[in-house]
């Protein structure tokens, strides 16, 4: 499992998949036209993979259910899911967009239960948290606002069974642009709720991962840009590093030069 | 620019960050920090913290967006999983005035306060003063703040932060300023990072939070009133210069920041960046003012002689005819 993972991932990327520091966070962003499912699925398995085996991984999705991330993740490193045991999943995607929302306090319970059940078996004792989307909660339940959703990732990422978290949210012109203030044109609620919620986290990663279309558009050969910065929060050294990047057909990925 | 007025600012303007740096004499009561993805103001805060930790001075951190306790704190109180009066009351206890024993308070972020307590922010921030508690607060100026909050008719949050606020310093990363100049000096556009660019997809740009310091941009309010402008490089502790009493320099005297083979002649560095913006040098290359000191002036000559009445000084061109008889020299 682990060669097979090795080759489906390019050596350049490796070093970026590794379990984060403890207790940080790492950025994932992508856009509409430029999917980062991909590496969202190889920080899984990266830390499925981990040598040392003491570490499970809990997907919470907003976006996609069980049977997208288990093809995704059996594309992405050959893992099959359902024979392994260190893979948990909650599935948010009904929830967040039934007509009678969860409370916050609710939300965070079922997800701490979730996080205790994924640390339950005697040989894990920490869980790499993904928290896939949840930033669509911002545009479905009146309630949350940045400063509400902000709070919870913070207490979630405060879990002790928690090692490191890495939250994907888009970074399109919509999601982001009210971060620069605009005289002729007042940002929409939600456009404001989604910028600020998505730079408070990117000042407070270690790491930030952005992929994006090329600026040319799409192509055959190149699936879109992946760029590493380091984010606001400065404790880790990050090297930063810009490539472009082909997912085939298999599900590897390539660099390209 | 005279070499010695560069020399006399440099001088000046390190002395007063070091002592702002420092705490010393309690110079800035309350020190905002505005960063940006491109620059974050973190590192800032660990050097605020870690001197004031040599310095003896108790740091209390107040958290709204850091989970883990940093360095050289001694207190850190995680507001953010706490009510406003609960926070409050802890920072009071923990800052109380005692004789001999200075605080300094840090918050993380404004951010969440300033978008719940938009207009209540001065009064909030001002009940966490006391005469012997300095505050040193970070704002991340592309956060928006929720829409709902403002006011149309009263000042954002922000203007009346910077208005409150002795001493302002705005983080910016040393890659970026470099290129904005670089870009400046072959009069080319200036170039954008980030979320400035309006990329789809960027949110931080190529050399955000670079590894080498970070670019501050500092505005003092003395007592008086009187404003004090001025643009330092911070270098992190590794690659700060051994021995050096002050680490932080002036931008100008950053060895990336002098074009090669040019010892930093050029008059602009005095007026700052406002004044780049002007479409003429005012300044002059260092030709030009070894040839303009060399100039003798007239009155000069005059002093030297004295005391014989009424004299014409004349230098003899080629092209004048000397009559011995009329001219005396």
């Amino acid at each position: 499992m682990a060669s097979s993972h090795r080759n489906r991932t390019p050596s350049a990327l490796e070093p970026y998949l590794d379990l984060p520091a403890e207790q940080s966070l790492v950025l994932l962003t992508n856009t509409l036209g430029c999917s980062a499912n991909w590496l969202t699925s190889r920080f899984a398995a990266s830390a499925i993979n981990d040598p040392s085996s003491s570490t499970s991984v809990l997907l919470v999705s907003w976006m996609r259910d069980l049977v997208f991330w288990k093809d995704e993740l059996r594309r992405a490193a050959g893992i099959d899911v359902s024979r392994t045991p260190s893979f948990h999943f909650l599935d948010l995607l009904s929830e967040s967009l039934s007509p009678n929302p969860t409370s916050v306090s609710a939300l965070e319970k079922k997800i701490t239960t979730a996080i205790t059940q994924a640390t339950a078996s005697n040989t894990t004792t920490k869980t790499l948290l993904i928290l896939d989307y949840p930033s669509l909660l911002l545009a479905t339940t009146p309630t949350i606002t940045s400063i509400v959703l902000s709070n919870l990732l913070l207490a979630l990422r405060s879990h002790p069974s928690v090692l490191s978290t890495l939250l994907t949210t888009p970074a399109d012109g919509p999601f982001v642009s009210a971060s620069l203030p605009d005289v002729n044109v007042a940002p929409t609620p939600v456009e404001s709720e989604s910028a600020a919620f998505t730079v408070q986290q990117a000042h407070a990663a270690c790491t930030v991962l952005s992929v994006r279309e090329l600026d040319t558009g799409a192509a055959r050969d190149v699936s879109g840009v992946l760029r590493v910065t380091k984010g606001g929060d400065g404790d880790a050294e990050v090297k930063e590093w810009e490539g472009l990047y082909l997912v085939g057909r298999d599900g590897g990925v390539k660099i390209v030069e | 620019m005279a070499p010695t007025t560069i020399q006399h600012r440099r001088t000046h303007n390190i002395l007063l960050i070091s002592k702002l740096l420092n705490q010393r004499d309690a110079a800035s009561p309350f020190t905002l920090i505005l960063d940006s993805l491109e620059q974050s103001g973190q590192p800032l805060l660990r050097e605020y913290a870690q001197r004031a930790n040599a310095a003896k001075v108790k740091v209390v951190f107040l958290s709204f967006q850091t989970l883990k306790r940093p360095q050289n704190v001694d207190a850190f109180i995680p507001a953010w999983n706490r009510s406003l009066q609960t926070w409050q009351r802890e920072v009071a206890e923990h800052t109380k005035p005692t004789p001999n024993q200075r605080t300094l308070l840090l918050l993380d972020t404004l951010n969440p306060l300033a978008a719940t307590h938009a207009t209540t922010l001065p009064t909030l921030l001002s009940t966490l003063l006391n005469p012997t508690t300095t505050l040193l607060a970070l704002y991340h100026t592309d956060m928006p703040l929720p829409t709902a909050s403002l006011d149309p008719y009263t000042p954002s949050p922000l203007t009346l932060l910077r208005h409150l606020a002795t001493t302002l310093i705005t983080t910016h990363s040393l890659a970026h300023v470099l290129a904005r100049k670089a870009a400046r000096d072959r009069s080319l556009a200036e170039p954008t990072h980030g979320l400035q660019s309006g990329a789809e997809g960027v949110l931080q740009g190529l050399g955000a939070n670079g590894a080498e310091g970070v670019v501050l941009e500092l505005e003092h309010r003395r007592k008086s009133g009187r404003g004090v402008r001025e643009w330092y490089f911070l270098p992190y502790a590794g690659a700060a210069p051994k021995g050096a009493k002050e680490s932080v320099v002036l931008l100008e005297d950053h060895p990336a920041w002098k074009p090669a083979g040019d010892s930093g002649a050029v008059g602009g560095a005095e007026e700052g960046p406002e004044a780049e913006a002007g479409t003429f040098e005012l300044g002059l290359t260092e030709r030009q003012r070894r040839a303009r000191e060399g100039v003798v002036l007239p009155y000069f000559d005059a002093q030297k002689g004295g005391g014989e009445g009424g004299r014409i000084l004349y230098d003899m061109g080629e092209e004048d005819d000397f009559d011995e008889e009329e001219d005396e020299i």
